[in-house]
């Protein structure tokens, strides 16, 4: 597969490749909200925040999940981007 | 009625969908409001991912647009009302867009990468502040390291392992592997869950925190 880096000998993963893996673990918890779950929260969760609501109180789950997620945490990012632009027109 | 200042009809979220689902003319108004107003806010969301000054953004913006649309008319018996109806629009678009925008940023990307031997998406909190620790902490690192692999390989199915090893060791970022192994997304964040769930228990059962052991990391 080519996604599995060529000339990579796994007895020789760098220590960043260990604490990205351990930072990983130490952020994970027995129950967390998949990427469909945040997805199909993540408008009110965004319309929570321009409000100023403490969302990380109100959707925890949702917090977590774009914490261990960057795909969906930059998708939550130009959701706020965008909701800032619509203020503007 | 109100029209804004593009004559455009300004909806309620009951308005947006009782326009999208009536027939002929009053459809075709509500999708031609909608795609003026995709073709506003997606140029700004997305301008950090895309600059407007790269040459197909234009085109990128009016496919990831026509696709937002269909996607939108596909799901509206699912819309709840729990947000604003554009709000629910725009996400679903940015979805779209940033899927797509990843795509292409990792397969014009990884062959450089690759041939410098950088790390994709390295964080700089990963590097360590202290380029030479002291020799025990050097061998202690290297122990951890060693546990950690072993029980990896121990732990974990060989398609949690390579997922492992892509995604959370090697950064590669979730949409691409899913691609390369037919998967989406969401069950490989399901799958990599349950990955770390197992190696979480693994090491505190071995009596070694993730903590703790990242705690060697940063002396």
């Amino acid at each position: 597969m080519n996604w599995i880096r060529p000339k990579k000998d796994l007895s020789k993963e760098s220590s960043a490749m260990t604490v990205r893996l351990l930072k990983s673990l130490t952020m994970t918890k027995d129950e967390e909200y998949s990427c469909d779950d945040a997805h199909a929260l993540i408008d009110q969760y965004a319309e929570a925040k321009k409000r100023g609501e403490d969302v990380e109180k109100l959707m925890p789950l949702v917090k977590h999940h774009l914490d261990m997620c960057r795909a969906c945490f930059e998708e939550y990012e130009a959701l706020m981007t965008a909701l800032d632009f619509e203020e503007t027109i | 009625m109100r029209y804004n200042g593009a004559m455009q009809k300004t909806r309620d979220n009951n308005a947006w969908i009782r326009d999208l689902n009536a027939e002929d003319e009053q459809r075709e108004a509500a999708l031609a409001d909608l795609h003026v107003i995709l073709l506003r806010i997606l140029p700004a969301a997305l301008s950090r991912w895309l600059p407007p000054t790269s040459s197909h953004f234009e085109t990128f913006i009016e496919d990831t647009a026509q696709e937002t649309m269909l996607r939108v008319m596909d799901k509206l018996d699912s819309f709840e009302g729990r947000s604003k109806f554009t709000t629910w629009v725009y996400k679903i678009g940015l979805h779209i867009g940033l899927g797509e925008l990843r795509l292409k940023r990792w397969k014009e990307t990884s062959l450089d990468k690759l041939e410098e031997g950088n790390e994709p998406d390295e964080m700089p909190s990963e590097r360590f502040a202290s380029p030479a620790p002291a020799p025990e902490v050097m061998l202690e690192r290297k122990n951890i390291m060693e546990m950690v692999q072993r029980i990896m390989k121990e732990e974990l199915t060989p398609r949690q392992h390579e997922v492992m090893v892509a995604v959370a060791i090697q950064g590669t970022p979730l949409d691409i592997v899913a691609e390369e192994v037919g998967s989406n997304r969401n069950a490989l964040y399901k799958l990599m869950h349950d990955a770390r769930l197992r190696l979480k228990q693994r090491l505190e059962r071995e009596g070694a925190s993730p903590t703790d052991l990242l705690a060697v990391f940063s002396q």
